[in-house]
């Protein structure tokens, strides 16, 4: 917990204090689904709490750049941040590291310390898990004292030693006060220096079609990005509404394929106005306040108007790009799901059009069972090669005797299907219901590895 | 079906053999097999009563030969003897349900492979002429350890024909107070009596022969055997006929579980009884204490078992 509190606090300095709220919501979003059935789902959304940054926000190239910028930093952070949770979840040795890319952001003392204050603490923890695994005193790992001496050294070295800089002052992080003048050279991509604003930018030929466009223009961005998010959400709250061991969503398994191609959208979106602003010359500074739409009515001289115009080439490019990708994506997964269950392709090939989309409880006992060992690989205790089903259920048993009787009750669900080539529709629910609520009673526990040796 | 008959079967052998669950299933599974048995350990570890016991409880005929360094190859085919201006075949010992051949390494070669052909062919030639063996026909051989006096190794034709070898072992200390209590007044084996017939038990073994074995596990167990031969230490590995063996062995394991599938784990209790005796080490590998069941225990541990490929194209 403590470890997650500092990983969590080097996010909020890295990140500059008006993207708290995304950030705030984010975590919060994180916790709510790390309840769900799928712990780690969180990493599918993290490109949702960021979308308020849109809000209010025109489509003029600037103003759209600035809100790209800001959404951009918060889902990027937030990402890292679930990365690293999720990774110190599964107890791996170096979960920290996922944040380092955010030193690029804020690279000073504090950032630094709070990194190895972070890594120092996690270790800490970890150890102590493990060391009351195996009935041995903390005190007496080597792992937990080098990290106490080397936390503790880092420290001292950082905060009093070096000439680190230490800068808290996020003044530069705030809003101009007055807009930039028109003949401002673009600056230098990424930096923000302190003081300079965002420039204006006003509508060429305010007709009154143009004003309508102008006006509908600003509302079909949000309502575009609102429906994508209500579509994400509502997945995301079908997800919490199931609890583990209840049978899972229908489609959800395309809902990463659906969240990666937003977030791909979006990024992509986010070059190509950044790239247009740059050849307009107005390169919008992220991070440095309300984007140019909310400014208006604020007095001063304007800058030129920026012509609107619409690049079919580059639009083209982008959709035939995103296009393929999707294809590609949908390819790769069809291949492997060919290659994992060659029946279940052969029942959708010879499905009529107008049947329903009914998986044989083979595949559904298969897939439950597989999903059981990804789960119980990533609490830690994965399935060594010669072990067989039977024996893998076994060895689990011992350290949890308690679900001993339902560990054996999948294998003979499963056992069955695998190499007898039978199963029925009830036998399915059950082996599902058990792959789901079976890892829950791993949770947490350090992992037990055995040497896993294979003929090559 | 089958782990019903087995249930009765067992029960009945365990009335005479106190706490050899095990043994006695991996017994019977040689027999559903159509293979034959090496029963191997030190005198008076119940070979010959296990043996008695199941040829009662089968009911089938049961003759016992002790095998002598003076046992003739005849005296186990038989012989064609000249009665009333006509030569008439005298079968031997071999002609029954159930042989026990006690003490089979104390024969000479010569003899010992006299059992070749009958274990194989389930059949016996003599002056040109073939005799069939009545079936079921089972061959439970005991055999001392060869470090005893007066015996003879076994030659490896010969140990390959067994389908198993199945050491019983000492009883534990209160299996042992069992069967004191249980001999105290009259031996058990004397009212025994059969709970099945031979046609049931060929009917069995017609069952066995229909247990599904899925391609992965056909893999699986190629692997183990093809393993053996590239074991180091070892000089000859499991043949083909072990293969045979070995998934007819772990059909039965099967179907005594009431299953009409394999599954891995039949394949990897099979191994030992089934491979082990089949193995030669190299004289090195005996010198730093090597087994064969050493061997066959660390193949097990690094042959990886058929379960599921964790893709990540899965939710």
């Amino acid at each position: 917990m403590l470890a997650r509190l500092t990983l969590f606090l080097l996010v909020l300095y890295a990140l500059p204090w008006p993207l708290w709220p995304g950030l705030l919501g984010g975590v919060g979003l994180f916790g709510l689904l790390w309840r769900s059935r799928y712990r780690e789902s969180f990493l599918w959304f993290a490109s949702l709490p960021g979308l308020y940054h849109f809000w209010g926000t025109s489509l003029q190239t600037p103003a759209l750049a600035a809100a790209f910028g800001e959404w951009g930093i918060t889902t990027i952070g937030l990402l890292l941040f679930g990365a690293s949770a999720s990774a110190a979840a599964r107890q791996e040795r170096w979960a920290v590291l996922w944040l380092v890319p955010l030193l690029i952001l804020r690279l000073d003392g504090i950032a630094l310390a709070l990194l190895v204050l972070a890594q120092g603490i996690y270790t800490l923890e970890r150890e102590r898990v493990r060391s009351g695994e195996v009935g041995r005193p903390l005190g007496w790992n080597r792992t937990a004292l080098l990290a106490t001496v080397g936390l503790l050294g880092f420290l001292t070295l950082a905060l009093v030693a070096l000439p680190v800089r230490v800068s808290l002052d996020l003044d530069h992080y705030r809003g101009p006060s007055a807009p930039v003048q028109p003949s401002l050279p673009a600056p230098e991509r990424g930096s923000s220096p302190p003081g300079q604003p965002r420039p204006r930018v006003i509508p060429a030929e305010p007709t009154p079609f143009g004003q309508f466009a102008e006006r509908a223009s600003q509302a079909l961005l949000p309502i575009i990005l609102g429906l994508m998010a209500l579509i994400l959400s509502l997945v995301a709250l079908a997800l919490l509404r199931t609890p583990p061991g209840k049978p899972r969503p229908r489609g959800i398994h395309l809902v990463p394929l659906v969240a990666a191609t937003f977030f791909w959208l979006m990024l992509l979106a986010w070059l190509g106005t950044h790239q247009q602003a740059d050849l307009t010359g107005t390169v919008p500074l992220p991070l440095t306040g309300p984007s140019p739409s909310r400014q208006e009515g604020e007095a001063g001289p304007l800058p030129p108007p920026i012509r609107r115009s619409v690049d079919w080439v580059y639009a083209i490019g982008l959709g035939l790009a995103l296009l393929v990708m999707v294809l590609l994506l949908v390819a790769v997964a069809l291949l492997r799901r060919l290659r994992d269950e060659p029946e279940t392709i052969l029942a959708i090939a010879t499905r009529g059009r107008g049947d329903p989309p009914a998986e044989p409880p083979s595949s559904r006992i298969r897939r439950a069972y597989r999903h059981f060992l990804r789960q119980m690989e990533g609490q830690g205790y994965p399935r060594t090669s010669f072990e067989s089903p039977r024996e893998y259920a076994a060895r689990l048993g011992k350290l949890h005797p308690v679900v001993l009787g339902e560990l054996h009750e999948l294998t003979e669900l499963y056992e069955p299907v695998r190499y007898g080539g039978s199963s029925d529709e009830a036998r399915a629910e059950r082996a599902e219901a058990l792959a789901e609520s079976l890892p829950a009673f791993f949770d947490g526990r350090a992992a037990v590895h055995h040497p896993q040796k294979e003929i090559p | 079906m089958i782990q019903n008959w087995y249930e009765k079967l067992s029960a009945n052998i365990e009335q005479v053999i106190v706490g050899k669950h095990e043994e006695v299933k991996a017994v019977v599974a040689t027999l559903l097999s159509g293979g034959h048995v090496l029963l191997e350990d030190v005198p008076g570890t119940g070979k010959t009563t296990l043996a008695r016991a199941l040829a009662k409880s089968l009911g089938l005929e049961f003759r016992r030969v002790q095998f002598t360094p003076d046992l003739l190859p005849s005296d186990l085919t038989g012989v064609y003897v000249y009665l009333q201006g006509a030569f008439e075949f005298r079968p031997g010992p071999l002609f029954t349900g159930l042989l026990l051949a006690d003490e089979l390494n104390r024969a000479t070669p010569k003899t010992q492979s006299a059992l070749l052909e009958a274990m194989q062919e389930h059949q016996v030639t003599l002056e040109g002429k073939t005799h069939p063996l009545p079936r079921p026909f089972l061959v439970i051989a005991t055999q001392n350890p060869i470090e005893q006096e007066g015996t003879y190794r076994l030659p490896e034709a010969q140990l390959d024909r067994f389908s198993a070898r199945i050491k019983l072992g000492y009883p534990t200390g209160e299996d042992e107070r069992e069967m004191l209590r249980r001999m105290r007044e009259k031996s058990p084996l004397e009212r025994l009596e059969p709970v099945t017939a031979a046609a049931e038990v060929l009917e069995a073994q017609k069952l066995v022969r229909q247990v599904r074995v899925d391609a992965n596990l056909e893999d699986y167990l190629l692997a183990i055997v093809a393993a053996t031969r590239q074991a180091d230490g070892v000089i000859l590995g499991a043949s083909p006929r072990a293969a045979l063996a070995l998934e007819r062995f772990a059909q039965a394991l099967a179907a005594l579980e009431g299953r009409d599938y394999l599954i891995p784990d039949d394949l990897k209790a099979a191994t030992l009884p089934v491979l082990a005796h089949r193995l030669i080490l190299s004289y090195e590998a005996r010198l730093e204490g090597h087994s064969a069941e050493q061997v066959l225990t660390e193949i097990l541990s690094r042959v990886p078992v058929p379960v599921e490929a964790l893709s990540r194209s899965e939710v």
